[in-house]
């Protein structure tokens, strides 16, 4: 027995290879596990060591990690994530994707911290995961089914109406390459296509129950820094900190900062849309609803009753999806976006990619880059609802036009060619997200640095710092005051702020809980607190973010083995030109190269963007700093 | 006589309740060994809410083991002379809220205890869904509505 991991982790991984259908229980690696922590770190190290080079990231030799941490389960405020990473089928790198809901913990209850998928299945499988078990099962029946239907199929052959599901769509299936893995219906860790790699896999849904338990190490201790904890949380949402009113209630002033990406890009504010949250509010949202061990409860249940857009009740649109499937594409309505992200929701769909690829049509065929010819006789024209709705149905079964569009905006555009690759918002090939990098600074440069691409929650979104005075607790940690940073300066002094706040967005993806939780007064001491009561260790608040700081040079040195090199940190062209309207009007990013000089010089990358192996080593990476000093000889 | 009392209207799901009650209890996070649950109607859309002991005693008159289960200031507890060797679970079939169950670490029924007049789920509720008050307030009739969805328990 795995003594030294028996507090906080569950001490078992769970290996599935796929092609033989075989099941390893194995020991969760104490090495890993206190270098790394759980989640993004220990995936990477994993698929570090286990992942040739330069494979096909849609064929079998290629792995997918669902993981938990060490927080996953417990009493620690949003402690009810999970964690998939892999190599993406989108950019070709490294891939992570957090969620919520209530799998990752009931995985937890069920024994285990993680599961490590190789290998793919001829014929499509479910997985069916309990108390320290589990079994590869036939999903023959299954295979086709929307999120909803499959779960409800699952959980009907299983006879277990309490199991929490996992699962994928038509879209995952199709192997659309930004297709996202689902979980108790509405949660999606949508991102980066992890739905395409399990449906490579051919592997339909993982069910999981278990009446296990977690331990703590220190418990009396554990129950004071947890009330701690609490009451920051509390007294945090008394004062309008965090998210009770969703991520959709800051739609309104996301508009009003410049930071609500307009016309695919063109500028970062629309007038027409500048009540949308209340009419939403007003007339759509049901009640509010929370993930596993949530104090703020961001989900949105909402319905349209009746009309075209009618839905059932479902958890609906945050922020972004209502961002991109309205000002990005110039549609003015609340109801098309609540049916929009259900159709994504029941398909399987990433709702950020797939309304950013409908935005990206609308002005190519704007510009007349495609045709009526292109688009199967579709008038894809800026604002049109029908249109959206239409465009989504042929994404998620690869139809016609669809089918160009479910290769994401790199691929796209350079076959639709001409201006287009110039126009694609991307970096490292992934879709550009709804926030705007010339209403905050820092972010241009997590757009840029970031492991996974365009990407706003991994590992931080930093602009909240300097645009709307989020501290994440940073403060003692060297965080100049929010209110002192001039959001639109381009201060190479930028890059210590964003360096800060990206290794502490890369530490909650580690211990695996929400990173909403860490705007609430939960700073890095607080969570070092509470890892240290759950598993018995002593860590301090500057450990863990130097974790975080290890995790991201470890997943910078996945990616350096991939190719990725210095001219993969650029923004596109399209994002860095003036804002025409709203508060950032006038305001381009100019000085974009110098504040990735400085952040580079921090990291100790080199001019190739290249870690150094004496920082690696510093860092107790000595496989990952022999590869890069063998690298940088040759 | 105080009582534990639910408001479902404002439930999120995140079951904090679930988790503080278990670990008060035993000092580890089991969803398992939680002694209230929490119960939605239908996935995904319908109503959920927690499901309580209202300290009814209803186990206690069909438990046929002499002590087993005594009421003591209007808690209804479990003692250690319950004995599944004595009996075919007469409790669990009795509650209508299956909120009594086996553990199997402890080896005996476990039910709510109130947790000595401080209970944990109230505590830990961010929202105030369940609050300890008196019986025979208003307030208290709100329970009713998760009885409905009980009758339909998926959890």
């Amino acid at each position: 027995m795995n003594l030294v991991l028996r507090y906080g982790y569950v001490g078992k991984m769970l290996r599935v290879n796929l092609t033989d259908w075989t099941i390893k229980k194995e020991d969760t690696r104490e090495d890993i596990a206190k270098l790394l922590l759980g989640g993004n770190g220990y995936a990477a190290k994993v698929l570090w060591e286990e992942l040739k080079p330069k494979i096909d990231p849609l064929s079998p030799e290629n792995k997918i990690l669902l993981m938990t941490g060490p927080l996953t389960g417990t009493g620690a405020p949003g402690s009810g994530f999970w964690e998939a990473c892999f190599k993406s089928p989108l950019t070709g790198i490294w891939g992570e994707s957090a969620c919520g809901g209530w799998w990752g913990p009931m995985l937890k209850f069920a024994g285990f911290d993680g599961i490590i998928l190789e290998g793919a299945s001829k014929d499509p499988v479910y997985l069916w995961v309990h108390d320290g078990e589990a079994e590869i099962k036939s999903a023959e029946g299954i295979w086709g089914k929307t999120v909803p239907e499959t779960e409800e199929a699952v959980r009907s052959e299983i006879g277990v109406p309490q199991a929490r599901v996992l699962s994928i769509g038509p879209a995952g299936e199709k192997l659309v390459r930004f297709a996202g893995i689902a979980v108790d219906y509405e949660r999606y860790a949508g991102r980066k296509g992890g739905g395409a790699v399990l449906g490579s896999k051919k592997v339909k849904a993982i069910a999981v129950y278990g009446e296990g338990e977690i331990e703590i190490a220190k418990p009396r201790e554990w129950e004071k820094a947890l009330r701690e904890c609490e009451e920051a949380v509390k007294e945090s949402l008394a004062t309008g900190g965090g998210f009770v009113d969703g991520t959709i209630g800051s739609y309104d002033i996301c508009n009003e900062m410049g930071d609500l990406p307009t016309k695919y890009g063109e500028t970062g504010h629309w007038d027409e849309v500048a009540d949308l949250y209340d009419k939403f509010r007003s007339k759509y949202l049901i009640k509010n609803r929370a993930c596993f061990g949530c104090m703020q409860a961001c989900g949105r249940v909402s319905q349209v009753k009746e009309g075209p857009f009618a839905t059932p009740v479902y958890g609906g649109p945050e922020y972004e999806t209502t961002a991109g499937f309205t000002a990005f594409m110039l549609q003015k309505d609340i109801e098309p976006v609540i049916k929009a992200n259900y159709l994504c929701n029941i398909y399987g769909l990433d709702t950020i990619s797939t309304s950013h690829m409908i935005a990206f049509a609308m002005i190519c065929y704007e510009k007349g880059l495609i045709t009526k010819k292109d688009t199967d006789g579709l008038e894809v024209k800026f604002g049109d609802p029908d249109v959206m709705i239409k465009l989504i149905e042929k994404i998620a079964h690869r139809e016609g036009f669809g089918d160009l569009l479910a290769e994401g905006v790199r691929r796209a555009a350079e076959r639709i060619g001409g201006d287009a690759p110039k126009i694609a918002l991307h970096v490292k090939g992934l879709e550009m997200p709804y926030h705007d990098p010339r209403a905050g600074k820092t972010q241009a440069i997590a757009y840029g640095t970031s492991n996974t691409g365009m990407d706003h929650f991994h590992p931080h979104e930093t602009l909240d710092v300097e645009c709307y005075g989020a501290d994440l607790g940073l403060i003692p940690f060297g965080l100049p005051d929010p209110k002192t940073i001039d959001r639109f300066s381009e201060d190479p002094g930028k890059a210590r702020i964003a360096k800060l706040v990206m290794d502490y967005g890369t530490v909650a993806d580690a211990l695996v809980v929400c990173k909403f939780h860490q705007y609430v007064n939960l700073g890095p001491d607080k969570y070092a607190r509470l890892l240290s009561c759950a598993t018995g260790w002593d860590i301090s608040g500057e450990e863990l973010l130097e974790i975080g700081d290890r995790i991201f040079n470890l997943a910078r040195a996945f990616n350096v083995r991939e190719g990725i090199r210095k001219k993969d940190d650029m923004l596109p062209p399209r994002i860095m030109q003036p804002a025409t309207t709203g508060s950032t009007k006038g305001v381009g990013i100019t000085n974009y190269e110098s504040m990735l000089n400085e952040f580079y010089r921090l990291e100790e990358w080199d001019e190739n963007g290249i870690p150094s192996p004496g920082k690696l080593k510093r860092l107790g990476l000595n496989d990952v700093a022999e590869y890069v000093a063998k690298l940088k000889r040759s | 006589m105080k009582i534990l009392v639910v408001d479902q209207e404002k439930c999120t799901g995140c079951r904090r309740c679930e988790l503080a009650c278990s670990f008060r209890h035993f000092k580890t996070y089991s969803l398992a060994r939680a002694r209230l649950h929490v119960v939605r109607d239908r996935e995904p859309e319908g109503p959920e809410g927690p499901v309580v002991c209202t300290q009814c005693g209803l186990c206690q008159v069909a438990c046929p083991v002499e002590g087993a289960i005594i009421r003591k200031a209007g808690i209804v507890l479990v003692t250690e002379k319950c004995d599944l060797t004595k009996c075919v679970q007469e409790c669990i079939a009795a509650c209508p809220f299956g909120v009594i169950h086996f553990d199997l670490k402890l080896n005996r029924m476990i039910k709510c205890d109130l947790c000595g007049g401080f209970p944990a789920c109230v505590e830990a509720c961010p929202w105030n869904v369940i609050q300890y008050i008196e019986a025979g307030t208003p307030y208290a009739l709100n329970n009713k509505r998760v009885i409905e969805i009980r009758s339909k328990k998926v959890r």
